[in-house]
């Protein structure tokens, strides 16, 4: 599959014209994810990367900050 | 271009489409806005889903710039976003969004996450804002790159109009692929 669709992914050489078969997409490969986020927890801002496969149609990741993780 | 707007979870409500100014063709930077009414209510709607949006030129002038041509350290990334009840629809032209709400649990915020997925060309921001009080017929959104009003409006996407109650919620997503 070619990358001349709207939603690209250079990794896996795979794009696609809607955000449904882009988040379906997501949930099949591992992808590194990296960014700047509210803890779901607590709302506390914390810097992040995470690595795996989003379920659920998500397209992007809940994240917890360390001391909620410990918890 | 289309999209699926106004497409309640309850199969009585009605389905609209409106098709309004759509993203600049030659746009290099594309952003897709989901708004939600009430997200994992009982109440919820799915307001606007993946729409296409224009990016301002002030926007492409800052990108530019964060790319080519500042020769000190970048700005910050126009990663804040903003609501509005005006009605006049999003134009390239625009260097605010008209009639910015600045009140009411609705006033601009940092999107309360900013991830970008490496090996793709796309980054998500998204905001669930929480009514305080009364708004009607919101409709415009926008990304700014500061918190508070002014800065440099990259974005702007209209949607289906929503009024919101005291605690109502509007969750906010931009999907923007560069590349």
């Amino acid at each position: 599959m070619g990358l001349g669709k709207t939603y690209k992914d250079f990794e896996n050489d795979f794009s696609c014209d809607t955000l449904a078969e882009w988040n379906e997409h997501l949930g099949t490969v591992t992808k590194t994810y990296v960014g700047n986020s509210e803890c779901v927890t607590c709302g506390d801002r914390v810097e992040f990367e995470w690595t795996g496969k989003l379920k659920n149609g998500k397209g992007y990741p809940d994240i917890l900050c360390e001391v909620c993780k410990a918890q | 271009m289309s999209c699926d707007e106004h497409t309640a979870i309850d199969e009585s409500a009605s389905v609209e489409v409106i098709n309004r100014k759509t993203v600049n063709d030659n746009s290099i930077i594309h952003g897709y806005v989901t708004i939600v009414k009430n997200q994992g209510m009982a109440d919820e709607q799915i307001i606007c889903q993946d729409k296409p949006n224009l990016l301002t030129d002030d926007g492409r002038d800052y990108a530019i710039a964060q790319f080519y041509t500042n020769t000190g350290a970048g700005g910050v990334g126009m990663n804040f976003i903003a609501l509005t009840s005006d009605s006049t629809g999003a134009d390239a032209g625009d260097s605010t969004l008209p009639s910015e709400i600045t009140t009411g649990g609705l006033e601009r915020a940092l999107a309360t996450t900013i991830t970008h997925s490496t090996g793709t060309n796309s980054t998500v921001l998204a905001k669930t804002f929480t009514s305080t009080g009364t708004h009607t017929a919101v409709q415009m959104s926008g990304t700014f790159n500061q918190l508070s009003v002014g800065g440099v409006i990259g974005h702007e996407s209209v949607f289906t109009s929503v009024s919101l109650a005291s605690s109502d919620t509007l969750t906010v997503t931009w999907t923007l692929t560069l590349g």
